[in-house]
């Protein structure tokens, strides 16, 4: 018996402290980047800049017991030299909760990067994405990447 | 016999033949102890489990860059009128090269060909000659029919305006008195070195 207990006691050991928030997402960003795109017609070089639409992503948090952190970060895919992706908050969502900071845009890198911060629920947090760095030297192709958002 | 003898159980003195208490007691202790950390186990694995899946999300940001070739010219029209002549030789060809063009690529081994919509009379020859964008090979003037010519070659990946274009109408003595007629000269950007 004192076996027993011993080993239950050494298993509550692994059983975290305090029940982590919960994250859902929302929408994918699909761009297609064509002569339209370009500055001024034949002989301008594309808009370096390309913005999603305000909410294209929305971030939905849950079950946060206190104060967390919003962090995002690039993987896998395809991606060009030079060509920068983007992330800013555009709403605030709703909730019981508070939120704030990530209203400029963040580059999104290989490294978590916090977006914004708050406070218990919020709900339906809109995110507006943006590249940067495009240029005719860019080949033409299909270039993708996941985005993972953590809350924490 | 032999089976009625394994039924048989010796009693230990001082141990009455019935339910132990004590024992029944130590049991029942140990399978609530047993109930309690399976239910705490379970907890504990449900809560790992939301740990690892809750607090992160997943989206896919995907753009792709279309091929991209665009041409334009600074002026949609351009004359030119063989009127002269030295004494003893052919007329005097003349030339334009007021206009110019624009280009962009986003694709490398370009080149800019050239043609008319129709021949040109017996002895009348339109040229056009293009200057190359920077990296790029112009093929120098060269005279235009119905089959498209190579007047420049090599562009890859770039975006320059005002290259010049020039044209040059040649006539021959025998080609006589021409009326006024008009061409339409297509620049295309294609694949090709």
């Amino acid at each position: 018996m004192k076996t027993l207990v011993r080993n239950t006691l050494a298993l509550l050991a692994f059983i975290p402290a305090g029940q982590a928030a919960d994250l859902v997402s929302s929408g994918d960003w699909t761009e297609t980047i064509t002569a339209a795109n370009l500055i001024s017609g034949a002989g301008s070089n594309l808009q370096s800049q390309l913005q999603s639409l305000s909410g294209v992503t929305t971030l939905t948090i849950s079950n946060a017991p206190g104060s967390w952190s919003l962090r995002v970060r690039r993987s896998g895919g395809t991606w060009p030299a030079g060509v920068t992706l983007l992330v800013k908050r555009t709403s605030a969502g709703s909730g019981s909760g508070t939120i704030s900071g990530g209203d400029t845009f963040v580059a999104v890198t290989g490294s978590d990067t916090e977006i914004f911060s708050g406070t218990e629920a919020r709900s339906n947090v809109s995110l507006q994405f943006k590249l940067s760095g495009l240029s005719v030297g860019i080949t033409p192709a299909t270039y993708l990447s996941s985005i993972i958002f953590t809350v924490q | 016999m032999q089976a009625a003898s394994d039924q048989c159980h010796l009693i230990p003195r001082g141990r009455r033949w019935g339910p132990n208490k004590k024992q029944n007691k130590t049991n029942d202790m140990k399978t609530k102890i047993k109930s309690i950390a399976a239910a705490i186990l379970t907890a504990g694995i449900l809560s790992l489990g939301s740990a690892f899946a809750g607090p992160t999300a997943t989206q896919t940001v995907t753009y792709a860059v279309s091929a991209i070739n665009e041409l334009a010219v600074s002026a949609p029209t351009v004359s030119l009128t063989v009127n002269s002549a030295t004494p003893g030789s052919a007329p005097n060809s003349v030339s334009d090269s007021s206009t110019s063009y624009d280009i962009t690529t986003n694709e490398v081994g370009q080149k800019i060909t050239a043609a008319i919509n129709s021949d040109m009379p017996s002895g009348v020859t339109l040229s056009l000659g293009l200057a190359a964008p920077t990296g790029a090979t112009s093929a120098g003037t060269l005279a235009l029919s119905t089959s498209a010519v190579d007047l420049v070659t090599g562009i890859s990946t770039l975006n320059e305006t005002g290259k010049t274009i020039t044209y040059t109408l040649a006539a021959t003595s025998a080609a006589g008195v021409v009326a006024s007629a008009s061409k339409t000269v297509t620049l295309t950007i294609t694949a090709g070195l």
